[in-house]
């Protein structure tokens, strides 16, 4: 029983069934762990790879700097900015918005720089449903190349005070 | 065979609940990754 | 209650040695363990209540205080007050041993008695809407940290006692040979423990100053980090102890006998040894760690700890089948199965928190903790799906089943409502295959966690889900009602008798019925 203490000889080998499921799932165990390095040369989606630390205060700044650069517009208030091809982007968390709004073409690769100014935020593109953590103080750093047009919206997934469900930014995607 | 496999085993019905368990696993999973060469390139 | 530390009874059903001391320490512990699932519990609906699109119940603010409250009172308090009453029974009844220093058992029990009534009365006064993980920089009243320390200091020095009494019981001779397998098990999770409450320490230490000014700056990223030693290694502590209680409920429901003690126990072993550092799979889409790290860290250390729960996946059900086969069901495949006790609740019980726990619970985390794929799962609902099928449908359930027996072999009470006890392992499981079924779909779709209103109503720009989303909330919702109604049973139906029920003769055999 395995409420008492085992014969005293309890260290016995296993019976071949158990034999070949512990060899089965040592296998599975392999192929679980060499997807994940192989999805880094045959896969196409791979996380930040340059872990970089940045004041809010300076991402602030920069991120001020990018909008007033390539700034086209404004919508409900947010400006709207249109980087050239394969520019760095910024784009700020902040209690409770995304800025800015961002429109972008279609098959392009993007440096994002995606930081927050206050809290953790929760990056989340929808409806493709990418998900990254924005942490204060450091550089989230994406290569991204938008693979098909249209209007995405970027919603807030980590906890960030009480208006965190009202949290919306957009991406707009170009042909 | 086969019935002689079943006496071998102490426990058939287990070794059915796990082979049903084991092919989820590796469905749900498989699933994943195809879900995920769906989104945009991140490199 | 103060009882003399060497007045014991011996138990009629195992034999087993009882003593008083370790009796009422045990008593006191689940007890306030279910008080805390009662006040998690009155949580849980509110929030599912408000998560319901129909109904929408509660404030914004209200969500979010009563979402902080659902999760600290569930997945710390109750869980680890429940988990000290079931140390003490693993080390102490199990050993036919004294408990060692039941008066250090005792402070051990005030401190986190104050700590966790100090973190309610801060989440409840508005002083600490901060979520479980309460992240850096987002900030609570400085004594929301001092409670969750003092529980932490407390849990610890439970394991000290538990600790302890192995040592007692060993110097004693109150048991030959190696420790039983359940005990084994607990051990594992004493030691994961105490790794995790020194995390634990590490980090709200520096946080509670941070919190009186004492220290200007807080690396978010670094919170994060040894947070997660601490918030995932306390769940680590749970699947060990869950395991393990799967093991004793077999034996009570079925008379299930480990097949093979070597594997079971190795399997334990792989988990001290590799479960923790697992923790950083919380950390997958931050932008903190290399990606060699990350696959490291995931790869050898989590799939390590896998391979542990396969193991045990196999062996459980295994040792049920095995002892139901000796009692004469063979008949095909699943007689042993379908001629098992259905209506002991602890048999129901360990089947669904091992079905959910294992089919849900386990593949959701391996697939959710892998390097890439934590792209489309970080932060999503399907997240909470995936812990609310461990920690939930795993444990809770684990340990509600136990509770059954605990109650009428330590206790000594007669169970009031036995049919509600019987009916509500299933009302519980139902309720919770459907709340975890519908938070994965939705979350698979996109749907955030932690969120008052998936429409975004109140948002500058617009935006809306898929409808399927909204469906699969609802069904999620649903499903939380009824798990609150199954925990309503459980709640009333151990309160009941531990309180009112029937006083059991010292002779008197019984079990459920």
């Amino acid at each position: 029983m395995p409420i008492t203490s085992p014969e005293t000889y309890w260290w016995k080998p296993a019976d071949k069934e158990e034999k070949i499921w512990i060899s089965v799932a040592i296998v599975w165990c392999l192929i679980l762990f060499t997807m994940m390095p192989l999805w880094h040369f045959v896969g196409g989606q791979n996380p930040s790879v340059e872990p970089m630390k940045i004041r809010p205060d300076d991402f602030d700044k920069v991120t001020g700097a990018f909008i007033e650069k390539y700034k086209i517009g404004e919508e409900s208030g947010i400006p709207v900015v249109k980087p050239p091809d394969g520019a760095d982007v910024y784009l700020k968390g902040q209690m409770w918005n995304w800025i800015p709004i961002l429109e972008l073409k279609k098959g392009v690769n993007y440096k994002f720089h995606i930081s927050s100014v206050d809290l953790m935020h929760g990056f989340s593109l929808q409806p493709m449903n990418m998900n990254f953590q924005i942490v204060p103080g450091h550089d989230n750093i994406l290569n991204l190349t938008p693979t098909a047009s249209g209007t995405y919206h970027i919603i807030c997934n980590e906890f960030c005070g009480v208006g965190h469900h009202t949290m919306v930014g957009k991406i707009v995607v170009k042909d | 065979m086969a019935e002689e496999r079943h006496e071998d085993f102490p426990a058939p019905g287990t070794g059915i609940i796990i082979i049903i368990f084991f092919v989820a696993f590796i469905m749900f999973y498989f699933l994943n990754w195809k879900w995920l060469s769906m989104v945009w390139n991140i490199g | 209650m103060a009882a003399n530390e060497m007045e014991f009874r011996t138990c009629p059903i195992t034999g087993k040695k009882v003593y008083a001391t370790t009796q009422n320490l045990m008593w006191i512990n689940a007890v306030t363990a279910v008080v805390f699932i009662l006040i998690g519990g009155i949580m849980a609906l509110l929030v599912a209540l408000t998560r319901l699109p129909a109904v929408h119940l509660l404030s914004p603010e209200w969500f979010y205080k009563a979402l902080t409250a659902h999760g600290l009172n569930m997945l710390v308090f109750w869980i680890i007050f429940f988990e000290v009453a079931g140390l003490y029974f693993g080390s102490s009844v199990l050993l036919n041993s004294r408990l060692a220093a039941p008066k250090v058992a005792w402070l051990a029990y005030i401190l986190m008695l104050v700590g966790s009534v100090l973190v309610d009365v801060m989440v409840f006064t508005d002083n600490a809407t901060v979520m479980f993980s309460s992240y850096v920089p987002l900030q609570a009243h400085p004594l929301y940290y001092l409670g969750i320390i003092l529980f932490a200091v407390g849990a610890l020095t439970a394991c000290g006692i538990f600790f302890g009494t192995l040592a007692i019981a060993k110097a004693d001779k109150t048991y030959e040979g190696s420790l039983p397998l359940v005990t084994f098990g607990l051990s594992a999770a004493a030691i994961i423990a105490v790794f995790t409450l020194a995390c634990g320490a590490i980090i709200y230490i520096p946080t509670f100053l941070w919190s009186l000014g004492v220290i200007k700056n807080l690396d978010p990223a670094m919170y994060r980090l040894i947070f997660w030693g601490f918030g995932h290694s306390s769940q680590q502590i749970n699947v060990t102890a869950m395991v393990s209680i799967w093991y004793l409920l077999g034996a009570l429901t079925v008379g299930a006998k480990p097949v093979n003690e070597k594997i079971c126990r190795s399997a334990f072993v792989l988990y001290i040894l590799f479960i923790n550092l697992a923790s950083e799979h919380h950390l997958l889409t931050d932008p903190t760690l290399s990606p060699a790290h990350k696959i490291w860290n995931t790869g050898y250390f989590m799939y390590m700890a896998v391979l542990a729960s396969m193991i045990h996946a196999l062996a459980i059900p295994m040792a049920v089948e095995v002892a139901q086969r000796k009692k004469g069901y063979t008949k095909g495949l699943f007689e042993w199965l379908t001629k098992a006790p259905w209506g002991e609740p602890g048999f129901p019980a360990m089947i669904f928190s091992l079905l959910i726990f294992g089919f849900i619970g386990g593949i959701t985390g391996v697939v959710y903790g892998t390097e890439q794929l934590s792209i489309k799962s970080h932060n999503t609902w399907a997240l909470t799906g995936h812990f609310h099928a461990t920690v939930v449908g795993g444990t809770t359930l684990a340990f509600m089943g136990l509770t059954y027996y605990v109650i009428p072999l330590i206790f000594r009470r007669e169970i009031i409502g036995k049919k509600w006890a019987s009916a509500q392992p299933y009302v519980y499981a139902i309720g919770l295959i459907l709340l975890i079924l519908g938070m994965s779909g939705a979350g698979i779709l996109g749907s955030p966690r932690r969120h008052w209103d998936v429409t975004f109503a109140d948002s500058i720009i617009p935006f809306s889900f898929d409808p399927t989303v909204l469906l699969f909330t609802t069904i999620a919702a649903l499903g939380g009602i009824l798990a609150a109604v199954g925990g309503a049973m459980y709640v009333g139906v151990s309160v009941l008798s531990v309180f009112l029920g029937r006083k059991l003769a010292p002779n008197e055999a019984k079990l459920v019925y």
